[in-house]
C-alpha cells in the first residue's frame, strides 16, 4: 500500500497528515471539503485506512511487563535516596535553628528566608551537582553583587564542591546592567513568548512543579545557554531567572547565572 | 490497552498520590516508593517504547525515579501526579537519547539480551500479538524522538491530547501534529510490511523462551529485528 503522493501538498490537492489522522480517528478534519475530497481520492482513502489499521493494531498491544530486575534496581535506588535523606536533615539542622522541616525544602531553596537550611539540604540532596556550587556563590554576600558576571561563573566552575555553611544573606535584586538582568529584560519585553522550547532544564528538581514565564535559548557570555524565567512568589515586581549551559538536562546541568531580576 | 479509567477513579487515584507526596514531605521513608510503585508498570511501558531499548529504558526509569524523589518535596503541579511522573520519565528518556546521540538513530533490539527477552514476553502467549508488538516497536524506533513520544503518550498510553501536552511540555497543537506525522510514517511502514510477498516463512521469534528464562544467553534463534523478514503475519 505504498501511496505515491505526498500528503503535504495542501488541502485542495491532498489532505494534510493532520486531517488524514483526524479522519482515521473518526474526528473532524480541519480543511474545508475534506470529506468530499476523500470520496474522490483513492490515495487519501488508502492513507486514512492505513492509519486506522495502525491505530487498531496499537489497541491490541498488551503493555510490556516491568522486568523484575528493573523493579529491584529502582527499589534499591529509592531506598538509597530515602536513607540519604534521612541522614541529611541532621546536617542541615545544625546551621538552621528553629526552621521547621518541610518549609525550608518546599520553597525554592535559594529564595528561602532560611537560605542556609535550604542550601544545606539541597546540597545534601543533589550532592556534587554544580547547581549547589553556583547557589553558594550567587547567594553569598560578595557574590550577589556580581552574580551574572562571567567571573563568578568561572570561579564557581573551578571551585570544587563546597557545602553551604553558616549564614547566607537573602539574595538581593541583581544590578540592571548585569548580563543576566539584561537578558531577562529583553526576554520579558519580547512580544512572543518562547515557551514552546521544551527544555529539559525546566525539570530541574529545584524548580519542579513551577511553571516558567519564559524559556528561551540564546548565547550567554559567549556560550549557548537556556534562560528560564520563573515568577517570584514573594514579589510581583521581580522575577527569578536561571541560565543553564547547553546541553542541559534534568539530571545533569550547569547553572551559569541566576538571581532575582527587576521586571 | 487504552482503557481509560473513569474520571472519578482518576481523581481518587490522584488524591491518593498527593497524600503519598504529603507523607513523603513529612519524612515518611516509604511513601515515595509506594507512590512510584503505583505508576511504575505504566512508566516502564513509556520508557521502553520511548527509548526503544530495555537497557536504556531501565536506566531512564531509574534516573526518573531518583529525580522525582528529589523533586517531590517541591511538587506543586496543577497536573495529576501521574502526569508529572510521566513527564519526568520522558525527560529522562530524552536525556539518555541525547547522551547517546552518537549511536545510529535506528536501533534494533538485541534479541540475546535477557532484559529484552523479558520485555517482549507476552503474558497472553499469543504469537501474533508478540510479533505485532515487535514489528510496531521496531517501527516506532524509526521515528524521531518527539513524534515517538507523542504516539506513545496518545496512542499507546491513552492520554488525552491535553494530558499528553502536559506530560510532554508542549502545546496541544504540537502533540496533534507530531502524532499525525508519526502515524503517517508508521502506517506506510506497516502497509509495506503487510504487502511484502511472503518469500520466506515467518520464523518463530523467541525460540526457546520457556527454556530460556533463567539464562542470559539463550536463544540462537533468528534475529528479532535485524533482518527485513517478511512480517505479514504480524499485522492483520
Amino acid at each position: 500500500m505504498t501511496t505515491a503522493h505526498e500528503p503535504h501538498r495542501g488541502p485542495d490537492i491532498h489532505l494534510s497528515v493532520e486531517d488524514l489522522s483526524a479522519l482515521a480517528e473518526g474526528a473532524q478534519p480541519t480543511a474545508e471539503g475534506a470529506s468530499e475530497h476523500l470520496v474522490d481520492c483513492a490515495a487519501c482513502r488508502g492513507e486514512v485506512a492505513a492509519i486506522a489499521q495502525l491505530l487498531a493494531a496499537f489497541e491490541t498491544l498488551e503493555p510490556p511487563q516491568l522486568p523484575q530486575e528493573v523493579a529491584i534496581r529502582i527499589d534499591a535506588a529509592l531506598a538509597r535516596e530515602a536513607a540519604a535523606r534521612a541522614s541529611a536533615p541532621h546536617a542541615a539542622a545544625e546551621s538552621a535553628t528553629t526552621a521547621d522541616k518541610s518549609s525550608g525544602r518546599r520553597r525554592r531553596p535559594w529564595l528561602s528566608r532560611r537560605v542556609g537550611l535550604g542550601l544545606a539540604s539541597l546540597a545534601a540532596v543533589v550532592g556534587g551537582l554544580t547547581l549547589a556550587i553556583n547557589l553558594v556563590s550567587t547567594n553569598t554576600q560578595s557574590g550577589s553583587a556580581a552574580s551574572g558576571s562571567g567571573a563568578i561563573n568561572s570561579d564557581a566552575a573551578t571551585g570544587g564542591p563546597r557545602r553551604a555553611e553558616g549564614q547566607i544573606e537573602t539574595p538581593s535584586t541583581l544590578a540592571p546592567t548585569s548580563p543576566l538582568a539584561l537578558w531577562v529584560k529583553q526576554t520579558l519585553g519580547g512580544a512572543k513568548p518562547d515557551l514552546e522550547i521544551n527544555s529539559p532544564c525546566r525539570a530541574n528538581p529545584a524548580f519542579a512543579g513551577e511553571q516558567p514565564i519564559r524559556v528561551v535559548n540564546g548565547p550567554f557570555n559567549g556560550v549557548s545557554a537556556t534562560l528560564v524565567v520563573y515568577p517570584n512568589d514573594g514579589d510581583a515586581r521581580t522575577v527569578q531567572a536561571v541560565v543553564y549551559a547547553q546541553p542541559c538536562t534534568a539530571t545533569s546541568y550547569r547553572v551559569l547565572a541566576q538571581g532575582i531580576v527587576a521586571k | 490497552m487504552r482503557a481509560r479509567r473513569g474520571k472519578e477513579q482518576r481523581a481518587r487515584d490522584d488524591a491518593t498520590d498527593r497524600a503519598l507526596i504529603a507523607r513523603h514531605i513529612d519524612g515518611d521513608p516509604e511513601a515515595f516508593s509506594e507512590l512510584f510503585s503505583r505508576h511504575r508498570d505504566r512508566l516502564w511501558a513509556v520508557a521502553l517504547r520511548t527509548t526503544g531499548d530495555p537497557e536504556d529504558a531501565a536506566d531512564a526509569l531509574q534516573d526518573a525515579a531518583v529525580s522525582a524523589f528529589r523533586a517531590a518535596a517541591g511538587f506543586r503541579s496543577e497536573a495529576a501526579v501521574g502526569t508529572w511522573l510521566y513527564r519526568i520519565v520522558v525527560n529522562a528518556c530524552v536525556d539518555r537519547a541525547r547522551r547517546q546521540a552518537v549511536r545510529p538513530t535506528v536501533r534494533y533490539p538485541d534479541e540475546q539480551s535477557a532484559a529484552w527477552q523479558r520485555a517482549v514476553r507476552d503474558p497472553s502467549d499469543m504469537a501474533d500479538n508478540r510479533e505485532l508488538r515487535i514489528v510496531l516497536e521496531d517501527a516506532l524506533a524509526t521515528l524521531p524522538l518527539d513524534q515517538r513520544a507523542a504516539i506513545v503518550a496518545v496512542d499507546l498510553e491513552g492520554l488525552s491530547v491535553e494530558e499528553a501536552a502536559q506530560a510532554l511540555g508542549v502545546p496541544t497543537g504540537t502533540v496533534k501534529s507530531r502524532c499525525a506525522r508519526g502515524r503517517g510514517k508508521l502506517a506506510v511502514l506497516l502497509a509495506d510490511l503487510r504487502n511484502r510477498p511472503a518469500a520466506a516463512p515467518v520464523q518463530k521469534q523467541t525460540t526457546g523462551r520457556s527454556s530460556d528464562d533463567g539464562s542470559r544467553h539463550g536463544s540462537d534463534g533468528p534475529g528479532v529485528g535485524d533482518s527485513p523478514e517478511p512480517m505479514e503475519r504480524g499485522v492483520r
